[in-house]
């Protein structure tokens, strides 16, 4: 899904020092955590390392396909708790590579935002009854990003990018799957996930008759940015965020950026136990102290994307956010963007 | 040149390339329909001769006249003559008929008339039906026809031939002269040929012109060049001479003598007044061809006016319709080469037999070393 | 003991040659072999996968024409391959027509100042593709460098987008990406022209025109057509320029190859377009060693 390129690096570092902390047989009791970059900072570590007297030894991971091999590779075992995308949750339970969570054994979660607190109503985080994971952050990563030179007033739709005014002046992502997702919002699909063929036609022609506005298709951020510094773009179908307005603000770029009223595609990450979770009572106490209003309120600060327990500027309270889920069909998906694509 | 009329005149021709003096002052007169050759070893400047006469190559000091006019800085394409380069230079992509018909096309010439002139001159070059083939499906010699069918199709005053038969190999250059000449005979235009063999440039000739290191040491016939040699290196060029080296003896009306250590040789100066009139006592050869030497018993006796040398025979070796005889001085002081007609019984003489050889005055010229 | 080294000696003798003959085969391996595995194994194992195919997200490793006539029977895919071989072939012909002169100028230069512009022009090849394409979109966009000259120097008002995210701009882009590789060719082309041919020209009389026209020009075709068929070849292969300046318009079939295999994750889909592709290269290449080669040699 979205990520920041620079974790990569941070990894190798972080391999690295974990190899060495590894070394010593702990006395102690251990905690296993595979983790984005930002989700696990060395000063929450040693405050949690503090607090509980246990060690915690922490893999930061790439991508969401790493992730995956670590699990699959050892069947869970390795670990004992990992953040995980909402989006890609679904197959770790599917996998049976989860263990449900004690809520009670999270006091914390009581106190999150309204959009949180009812975990039954978090898309995609429970099965059969049961929480396989506890959100952690989140954005709202498929908002409009609009000129506020060229654009005004502010913009509260996604059907301003069908405006004829702007003809030639909107850039869209590059990406079949997430275009039909966000299209379906536009025209009030209840479930832009899971399409049906009529749905599929009338979206192909909505995004057929999109293509006179747009100036072309961006496939990253500094691809956007750079398309956005050398032409007139007054709208951008955002895909990366927060992110993506920080860099193009850094490249001096007065924008604004929007969560419209049909809703926002967002992502959502949690942390969920392993099936192979040996300190599960450990875990649990990790996830309560994250969902800490001090330490989420950092991850806020240092990360720029949302939490669960505090406000923050990435979601107004009442903003609709659509966490992506795996979609019905991605090949069908992108032979049809192709298709929008090679339309006349 | 005795009789022709002069057609090309180079005028104290220089040319340096770089610095490098390549050239010093040629005078050069080439008479209408003869066959010239320049003659000389490689790097003697004789390229650039023609090179300068073509207009490939503009000379740094002196002039090119052509029927009086100077043609010094006409340009290439302007210039009435006519090139038979050294590998050819056909075009590759143009079938015979094309390459030979290029002069023509090059002018505008009809095309009906264009295949008639083309068809004439492969005729002429016996190269009839060869027309629609690509030069890369010749032989060298038909190559070598086509070259000179291209080059005569325009009727040019000169034909500046460079090393044309280089590339060929000996039988084949041997034919192909007798075919050059043929033709020259038959268009009677002026040939103008550069090469570094000697036997060629006396088999194609009317004149040769020989070069040395950028400069004309002789100009003259054949004849004149091989029995009359101005320069030890003409004397040395053309074929096996013998040169025995003396100082130069008395003038004399028409006769000289070179004294050589081991007695005098006497020359015929006839038509060489500088020889006749140089001073005594400098360095000189007396030439003498191999196959203008005989050979006689010890005891024979001889005419006084010949030229005599007392020796032995230290090498005899067969070659064909002639035999190659040394002869060494009985002191030892000279060497004698000797070239008698083979027989097929052999030469009556062995070797280590004591022999006197002899040679006339007249087939033996001062050549100043 | 002299009996017992002779009989290791005649040993050792045996050994050699075997080792030799080892030798030998492994050579012989090495050079057939990795040609055989980088290339041929490659291309195959792509031929092999044109015929698997995906539905619902998994693949079916059974033998099916179904991609090949996806591709022949929907018709949006085929207007495109039109399309984008029309765009390649214009790109290539674009591209000599600019090539010769350059090439042609710099064979009259000499010595240094000769490899100095010659490697001018191949420095740019050495360049990362992307960087380039990034730095040639900024100066096409409608800020950019070529809109701000043209408004400069008064020829229009306002900025064009005539240069950027169309056809005309992947166009613009892949000529100024491919000219290099055109110029080369036809600039060795042109040296291995003897210099004694034009002397015979103008020797019998042409000016310099005619020369031109009638020995230089059809001497040098063979680069010509070489220089377009490797322009045309890397033109139709490039899905990159398309995708970073051809904009909602100048979706070419590199474009949709591209997008099989990284996004649709359609890898048989994708490996019969490819072959598709290559088809159309091998007859590319297989036309321009056709008219490129003189079949006459040269004497």
């Amino acid at each position: 899904m979205i990520r920041i390129n620079n974790r990569f690096l941070s990894v190798l570092g972080a391999a690295a020092v974990s190899a060495l902390l590894a070394a010593p047989p702990a006395q102690a009791k251990e905690l296993r955590i595979m983790s984005w970059q930002g989700y696990a900072d060395d000063d929450w570590v040693k405050e949690f390392e503090e607090k509980t007297g246990a060690d915690v030894e922490v893999v930061f991971i790439a991508s969401d396909d790493e992730i995956w091999a670590k699990m699959m590779g050892s069947e869970g075992k390795d670990f004992d708790i990992f953040a995980v995308n909402s989006a890609q949750l679904q197959r770790y339970i599917d996998a049976g590579l989860t263990t449900p969570i004690d809520l009670a054994a999270i006091p914390n979660q009581q106190a999150t935002l309204p959009r949180f607190s009812n975990l039954t109503k978090v898309q995609g985080i429970t099965r059969d009854g049961k929480v396989h994971a506890i959100p952690f952050a989140f954005d709202a990563s498929g908002g409009l990003i609009y000129d506020k030179d060229k654009v005004q007033p502010t913009p509260t739709s996604m059907s301003i990018l069908w405006d004829p005014k702007y003809q030639g002046k909107v850039l869209a992502y590059d990406n079949g799957e997430y275009n039909f997702s966000f299209t379906a919002l536009v025209m009030g699909f209840p479930d832009p996930f899971n399409l049906s063929p009529e749905q599929y036609e009338q979206i192909k022609a909505k995004l057929i008759a999109l293509k006179s506005n747009v100036l072309t298709f961006y496939t990253n951020m500094d691809d956007g940015t750079q398309i956005y510094q050398n032409n007139d773009v007054a709208l951008i179908w955002a895909n990366f965020g927060r992110l993506q307005v920080k860099a193009m603000e850094a490249a001096g770029a007065n924008i604004g950026y929007i969560i419209p009223s049909e809703g926002a595609l967002a992502w959502l990450d949690t942390w969920a136990l392993t099936s192979g979770v040996k300190e599960k009572e450990l875990a649990e106490q990790w996830i309560n102290f994250l969902l800490d209003k001090k330490i989420s309120a950092q991850m806020s600060e240092r990360t720029g994307y949302g939490n669960t327990v505090t406000e923050t500027d990435v979601a107004n309270p009442d903003d609709k956010l659509i966490y992506v889920e795996p979609v019905e069909n991605p090949t069908l998906r992108s032979d049809l963007w192709n298709e929008i694509k090679a339309a006349p | 040149m005795p009789n022709e009329q002069c057609l090309l005149e180079l005028r104290a021709v220089s040319k340096t390339f770089n610095g490098v003096p390549v050239l010093a002052d040629v005078d050069l007169r080439v008479g209408d329909g003869e066959v010239i050759t320049i003659l000389g070893p490689s790097g003697s400047g004789k390229s650039t001769i023609l090179r300068i006469i073509g207009g490939f190559t503009a000379p740094s000091r002196g002039r090119v006249i052509l029927g009086g006019d100077d043609i010094t800085e006409v340009p290439i394409n302007q210039r009435p003559f006519n090139t038979v380069f050294q590998d050819y230079a056909l075009f590759p992509h143009m079938t015979v008929a094309e390459n030979v018909g290029y002069g023509l096309r090059v002018r505008g010439a009809a095309r009906a008339d264009m295949a008639q002139t083309v068809a004439r001159s492969l005729r002429m070059v016996q190269l009839d039906g060869y027309g629609q083939r690509y030069p890369a499906q010749l032989s060298g010699g038909q190559r070598q026809r086509v070259a000179l069918a291209r080059a005569i199709i325009c009727q040019p005053r000169l034909i500046l031939l460079d090393e044309p038969l280089g590339a060929l190999d000996v039988e084949l250059r041997k034919q192909m002269q007798g075919f050059l000449k043929d033709i020259q005979r038959e268009i009677k235009t002026t040939f103008l040929m550069v090469t570094h063999d000697q036997e060629e440039a006396i088999a194609m000739a009317d004149r040769i012109c020989v070069v040395s290191a950028g400069k004309v040491l002789q100009i003259g016939r054949p004849r004149d060049l091989y029995y009359r040699p101005g320069t030890e290196f003409v004397a040395r060029f053309f074929g096996e001479n013998n040169l025995l080296k003396g100082l130069l003896g008395a003038a004399g009306n028409h006769y000289r003598h070179v004294e050589a250590g081991w007695g005098p040789i006497r020359c015929a100066v006839d038509g060489q007044p500088e020889i006749a009139g140089a001073a005594s006592g400098l360095a000189a050869y007396g030439a003498v061809r191999p196959e203008e030497v005989s050979l006689h018993p010890a005891d024979a006796r001889l005419d006084a006016e010949l030229n005599r040398m007392e020796g032995r025979i230290e090498a005899v070796s067969f070659s064909g319709a002639l035999t190659s005889v040394r002869v060494v001085h009985t002191g030892g002081a000279c060497v004698l080469q000797v070239r008698l007609q083979s027989r097929a019984e052999g030469v009556p003489i062995q070797v280590g037999q004591s022999v006197v050889a002899s040679w006339r005055a007249e087939a033996c010229r001062v050549v100043l070393a | 003991m002299q009996g017992g080294s002779g009989l290791s000696g005649r040993r050792e003798g045996a050994d050699g040659r075997r080792w030799r003959a080892l030798q030998q085969a492994l050579i012989v391996a090495t050079v057939y072999g990795l040609p055989v595995i980088f290339v041929l194994v490659p291309l195959l194992t792509f031929l092999v996968y044109s015929f698997f195919w995906v539905e619902g997200g998994a693949m079916h490793y059974s033998l099916s024409l179904q991609n090949y006539l996806r591709f022949f029977a929907g018709e949006a895919f085929f207007r495109v391959f039109w399309q984008t071989i029309l765009l390649c072939l214009g790109v290539a012909a674009m591209a000599t027509l600019v090539a010769y002169p350059v090439a042609y100028f710099l064979t009259g230069i000499k010595g240094r100042m000769k490899s100095t512009l010659v490697m001018l022009i191949l420095v740019p090849l050495l360049m990362s593709y992307i960087i380039k394409i990034y730095a040639l979109r900024s100066i096409l966009g409608a800020n950019g460098l070529l809109n701000q000259l043209l408004m400069g120097l008064g020829l229009i008002d306002t900025p064009s987008s005539f240069f950027v995210f169309n056809l005309n701009a992947v166009m613009l882009t892949q000529l100024a990406l491919l000219i290099p590789f055109a110029v080369l060719p036809i600039l060795l082309s042109l040296e291995r022209i003897p210099r004694n041919l034009l002397e015979a020209s103008t020797d019998l009389g042409a000016g310099g025109g005619q020369t031109f026209l009638w020995v230089i020009l059809p001497m040098s075709l063979p680069g010509v057509v070489a220089a377009a068929t490797f322009v045309f070849v890397l033109a139709i292969g490039d899905f990159l320029t398309p995708q970073m300046v051809g904009g909602q318009a100048g979706f070419t079939f590199g474009r949709i190859v591209y997008s099989q295999f990284g996004i649709a994750f359609n890898w048989p889909f994708g490996a019969a377009l490819s072959v598709i592709l290559m088809g159309v290269i091998v007859i590319a290449i297989v036309v321009g060693a056709r008219y490129g080669s003189s079949r006459r040699g040269t004497a």
